[in-house]
């Protein structure tokens, strides 16, 4: 099966750089696990340190020496943006497979990984499990939360379109409900397009359930080829914070001038139309776009495949 | 091998699901509409259509306008998001003198 091989320079525990290279199967989003080329020289693996959110993506994430992939013990809140960060990205990091990540400490936010999944995710990605668990009453949350899951890529965007509209407010405006569906389903569709992986991960959530203060947020990733890769064939090389900028002003893989239009419509109409938030992060990069701006992100820790975070306001009107 | 010259027709028309998704689902309605048959003008009826995506819109005036040069494609109802979106991809492959609009919704 064909591959993709990648290298990256990291600081070693001595400060000095060291090159690590993988071999990313094309298989490893159904499986979850990576077969790394060549004589691996060092790993480290990802440590979240306070909130990992849409927001604060960058400055949650650190380099750690952690077999298991995973630290999660400074992690003081997430949301499902931070998890579907960490399910694509806990595969990449990952060196033991008999060990445990380590879960968080505050309860509060082991029990809602519990309730969203996350262990049971994980588990069937990597065979690991966390070091330790936060029982939950299963109780019915559908009102308001996806839970994270591994999804098949192909023809699964109307369906993960349809859960996450089901779980607004029947007040939501037509008009917010039609930007929900399409930047869920051109998010998902992009995975299949492009990321060369057969699954993704989804998760979203209604914050401040009623009108008019409810805001949704949805993450989609993918353990795939990342946006640089995809883009190197039609562009050349490009760093991770540049592709990222040109996908998202329109460029795309594929020659045909209808493509690459998925993250420009997304950013349109989630940011600029709704004033709302599109994070999207690949390999070392990323890009925050709110209305009318875009920051470009450096990321300390190589996230793999693609992230696309979306926050919409969903109890006022779109504007036009 | 023997081919067949396609048929020609007036018109055609397709109606538009309650909600459109893939480029896929845009191919197989225009291919099952269409054909192998030469159409002077497709009507799509987009009265049911509630949720739409870009990726849809834009595979349906490729494979109507560029790829089966059908001469006119007219939309029946659509919302006025659709009709934006439609016509930023007309645009974008530079046949948007060749798209139409009737009745469209809010």
């Amino acid at each position: 099966m064909p591959a993709t091989v990648s290298s990256a320079t990291i600081l070693g525990v001595e400060g000095r750089p060291v090159t690590v290279e993988r071999t990313y199967h094309r298989d490893v989003a159904r499986t979850g696990r990576m077969a790394r080329s060549g004589e691996l020289r060092r790993v480290r693996g990802m440590q979240v340190s306070g909130s990992l959110t849409i927001t604060s993506v960058a400055q949650a994430l650190r380099t750690a020496e952690v077999a298991s992939g995973l630290d999660l013990s400074r992690c003081t809140f997430i949301d499902p943006v931070g998890l579907v960060t960490v399910a694509a990205t806990h595969a990449l990091w990952c060196d033991d497979s008999s060990g445990a990540w380590r879960a968080p400490d505050d309860v509060e936010v082991c029990r809602y990984l519990e309730r969203m999944r996350l262990p049971k995710v994980l588990h069937e990605a990597t065979g690991l499990l966390p070091d330790k668990r936060a029982p939950v009453r299963e109780h019915d949350n559908s009102g308001y939360l996806v839970e994270l899951e591994q999804r098949g890529a192909a023809a699964g965007e109307a369906e993960l379109g349809q859960v996450v509209l089901d779980r607004l407010d029947r007040t939501v405006a037509d008009e917010v409900r039609r930007i929900v569906w399409e930047c869920v389903v051109e998010a998902w569709l992009n995975i299949g397009d492009h990321a060369q992986v057969d699954s993704g991960f989804a998760a979203a959530q209604v914050f401040e359930r009623h009108q008019p203060n409810q805001r949704l947020v949805i993450g989609i990733a993918d353990a795939g080829i990342g946006i640089a890769s995809s883009l190197r064939a039609r562009l050349g090389a490009l760093s991770d914070v540049d592709a990222i900028a040109r996908a998202v002003a329109g460029a795309s893989s594929m020659p045909d001038p209808g493509r690459g239009t998925g993250l420009p419509t997304m950013r349109a109409s989630a940011a600029d139309e709704l004033g709302g938030r599109l994070l999207v992060l690949s390999g070392r990069g990323g890009l925050l776009a709110t209305p009318g701006w875009a920051r470009p992100i450096e990321l300390p820790v190589d996230v793999g495949g693609t992230v696309i975070g979306i926050e919409l306001p969903c109890g006022v009107r779109a504007s036009r | 091998m023997t081919t067949t010259a396609p048929s020609k027709a007036d018109g055609a028309s397709i109606e538009l699901p309650e909600r459109t998704s893939n480029r896929a689902e845009a191919t197989k309605l225009v291919d099952d509409a269409i054909g192998e048959t030469r159409v002077a003008v497709l009507t799509v009826d987009a009265s049911q259509m509630v949720l739409s995506a870009p990726s849809f819109l834009d595979q349906l005036v490729k494979d109507v306008l560029i790829t089966r040069r059908v001469p006119e494609l007219v939309v029946v109802s659509a919302t006025e998001r659709a009709g934006r979106l439609l016509t930023a991809a007309a645009i974008r492959r530079q046949v948007e003198a060749l798209i139409r609009f009737e009745n469209t919704r809010s």
